[in-house]
């Protein structure tokens, strides 16, 4: 499962982290999504293609093309 | 002493600067680089003052946006830009402890001596967030001072914090290498989990902005707002800033007025009514747009609505391989190119920036306004299309369409062949609700104002100089028997500008137009609306601002009478101010946001020959389908 499939509101935890773009990849660490991490989708954007996922306490924006590069196990 | 402060974007890095240094401070930009350098002063004893550098808000010491490269470059002292400082301030937004302490920890490696600020402790404190600062500080190992910027609490704690640091002997200074291998992340993750674990203890969860994303984000309402806000923004901008561009303009007409009156006419009267005022009131008539935009911008910035905007937007610009960031300066630049370019500074992406600034010109902008609507009522005809719409109408709205498909395509384009080493992507932090400062957003304002008057403002006013010079001279002496007006038209024939548009014309000629369109292209270069004016001076047209609309039936009147202007010149022309970069200050504004004269004249380069190459093609095409 990735996060980018990950139902609204269903918390997950994060598996690992894949992806063409090492500098995405690195920046999505040090916003605290690690591995291990504790994350849930909580909005989807109105017009779509983008999510705002809910990790450490914040809301993060990203692009659901690159969430579905993070593999995500539900909880 | 040289303190940096040093925070990750949206920790209250700004205000504690503000709150720190008060008007003590300036803004430049580094030599060489887009970068902003921001410098203040303050007293921290009585007898010591220290300068503050505030360098940009990064997430980490991982060097992948130049912002980022700059920030690390000086605090490890690799910077040729600044000397290293020799105590660092780090600024951490307590309602958001992992994410900021993240770069905290990075900074804690390097070994240089810090002190910690604890931003929005009172806030935290009101969502239920308890920290202990004691235990924090032993696991971290860094002295941290709790403050509220906004209230102005611990800030004489912070400043007794780093005046006993300022002393202490710097122990190393190795070559600062900052690990940014996965597994580095991972373990500083780990230590943040536990240290806060020990010391943070949240008792209520964030509810506050919970609430209002629920609406805000709502598939209907979060849209339907969004668009409400734009347009109330736009319709404050178009007609609300009318009012004091009115006044400003006035208050230059007078100006102009009391010159004439009191200087006798001549070189100096001419230079300094013509040229000078002319030139800077053109400029600083766009002050009131610019306030606005930028208020509006700041506050969505303070709020924390700009990154939801950004996120509901996202998904038109990704069509064209921008951001969401990129939608309100393309937006505002249908007020004005100026504000829009300037507005860029909130796209985090280098590239991205770029790209938007290369394509704003093209949107419609409020000053092919008149242009357009003086071709348009002379040559397209009233006709009723369907219901109350007519061809003048349809023809309006085209040529908006036509700039924004252009701005499009041409973004495209620039995205597949722009090589730059960053790779554009979208993440985006998307903070919590706070209210704004206005202490802050004035502040902000008064430093954009004067870096929009300083800038622009001495390019523009020798630019008209140059045009006015180019405009007056050679003088020539009109038959006697002509008009006022005639005399005019004649004495700009023959000046320099006169003849370039002569000598232009062989090169005009292919799009349709004949030297008098020639003089107006060259003289609407200062900016676009005083092709107005220069043609009307041409067609020896008595043009006055007081009676402007008398005067543009005239103007077009003689254009239609003139048989050398025809329908396929005209749409020619609407083509060519459509897609040319005739303003002088967009370039300089450009010059000035992109720090090299490369983009500007690329700019400047792909516009106009854009402009020729479709008016070439629509002049012909016209005549072909009209059979002229």
């Amino acid at each position: 499962m990735t996060l980018a499939t990950l139902p609204v509101g269903k918390k997950a935890i994060i598996v690992k982290l894949l992806g063409s773009n090492p500098q995405l990849v690195t920046r999505l660490m040090e916003l605290g999504m690690v591995e291990g991490t504790l994350i849930s989708v909580s909005y989807t954007a109105p017009l779509g293609g983008a999510l705002a996922v809910e990790c450490r306490g914040g809301l993060i924006a990203l692009r659901t093309s690159d969430a579905a590069h993070i593999e995500v196990s539900e909880i | 002493m040289k303190i940096a402060l040093v925070g990750s974007p949206n920790s209250g890095k700004t205000t504690l600067f503000n709150r720190l240094t008060g008007s003590r401070q300036r803004t430049a930009n580094y030599a060489g680089v887009t970068v902003e350098k921001k410098e203040g002063f303050f007293l921290l004893t009585d007898s010591l003052e220290v300068s503050l550098i505030d360098l940009p808000g990064t997430y980490s010491l991982d060097a992948k946006t130049q912002d980022e490269k700059i920030a690390t470059d000086i605090i490890t002292g690799n910077s040729s830009l600044e000397t290293k400082p020799q105590v660092l301030l780090a600024v951490a937004d307590s309602t958001n402890i992992h994410r900021n302490l993240y770069l905290v920890l990075q900074l804690k490696e390097l070994g240089i001596p810090m002190v910690l600020a604890l931003t929005m402790t009172d806030l935290a404190k009101k969502n239920g967030i308890a920290i202990d600062f004691e235990k924090l500080e032993k696991k971290l190992g860094i002295p941290i001072v709790p403050i509220s910027a906004l209230k102005g609490t611990g800030i004489s704690e912070l400043k007794k914090k780093i005046e006993t640091l300022g002393t202490v002997e710097i122990k190393s200074s190795a070559p600062f290498l900052t690990d940014n291998s996965s597994s580095k992340i991972i373990e500083r993750y780990k230590f943040i989990e536990e240290a806060v674990k020990e010391s943070v203890h949240n008792t209520t969860p964030q509810t506050f902005t919970a609430s209002v994303d629920k609406i805000l984000l709502n598939k209907v309402f979060g849209p339907i707002l969004l668009f409400s806000l734009l347009l109330i923004l736009f319709q404050l901008i178009f007609s609300f800033a009318t009012i004091p561009m009115d006044l400003i303009q006035k208050g230059f007409d007078l100006l102009g007025q009391a010159v004439q009156t009191y200087l006798p006419e001549g070189f100096i009267q001419s230079l300094l009514t013509k040229g000078v005022i002319k030139g800077v009131g053109s400029v600083l008539v766009f002050l009131p747009q610019i306030l606005i935009l930028f208020f509006f911008i700041y506050l969505l910035e303070d709020t924390g609505l700009m990154a939801r905007a950004a996120f509901i937007l996202d998904r038109f610009m990704k069509f064209v391989g921008l951001s969401g960031r990129s939608f309100i300066p393309l937006l505002s630049s249908f007020a004005c190119a100026i504000p829009g370019i300037m507005s860029t500074r909130t796209i985090d992406s280098k590239k991205d920036k770029l790209i938007t600034i290369l394509i704003i010109p093209l949107m419609t902008c409020s000053a092919r306004l008149p242009v357009y609507s003086i071709l348009i009522a002379s040559f397209i005809p009233a006709t009723k299309l369907w219901g109350p719409i007519t061809y003048q109408g349809m023809t309006l709205m085209g040529l908006y369409l036509f700039g924004i498909f252009t701005a499009m395509v041409v973004a495209l384009i620039l995205k597949l062949t722009l090589h730059r080493k960053e790779k554009s992507f979208f993440v985006m932090e998307l903070p919590t609700y706070k209210a704004p400062s206005f202490k802050n957003l004035a502040h902000n304002l008064k430093d954009r104002a004067l870096l929009f008057l300083r800038r622009a403002g001495t390019i523009i006013l020798y630019a008209s100089v140059v045009l006015w010079f180019l405009a007056t001279y050679p003088k020539s002496t009109p038959p006697e028997n002509f008009t006022a007006q005639q005399k005019a038209s004649y004495g700009l024939e023959h000046s320099v500008l006169g003849r370039l548009g002569k000598s232009f014309e062989p090169a005009i000629r292919p799009i349709g137009f004949d030297w008098k369109i020639g003089i107006g292209l060259l003289s609407s270069f200062a900016a676009r609306e005083v092709i107005v004016s220069t043609m009307s001076t041409v067609y020896a047209i008595n043009y006055s601002k007081d009676d402007e609309e008398k005067s543009s039936s005239e103007l077009s009147n003689k254009l239609k009478q003139d048989p050398n202007m025809s329908l396929p010149t005209a749409l020619s022309l609407l083509v060519f101010f459509a897609l040319a970069c005739q303003c002088i200050s967009t370039i300089a504004i450009v010059r000035r946001e992109t720090n090299s004269w490369r983009w500007p004249i690329f700019m400047f380069s792909y516009m106009t020959i854009l402009a020729y190459v479709a008016s070439f093609a629509v002049y012909h095409g016209a005549k072909f389908f009209l059979n002229t």
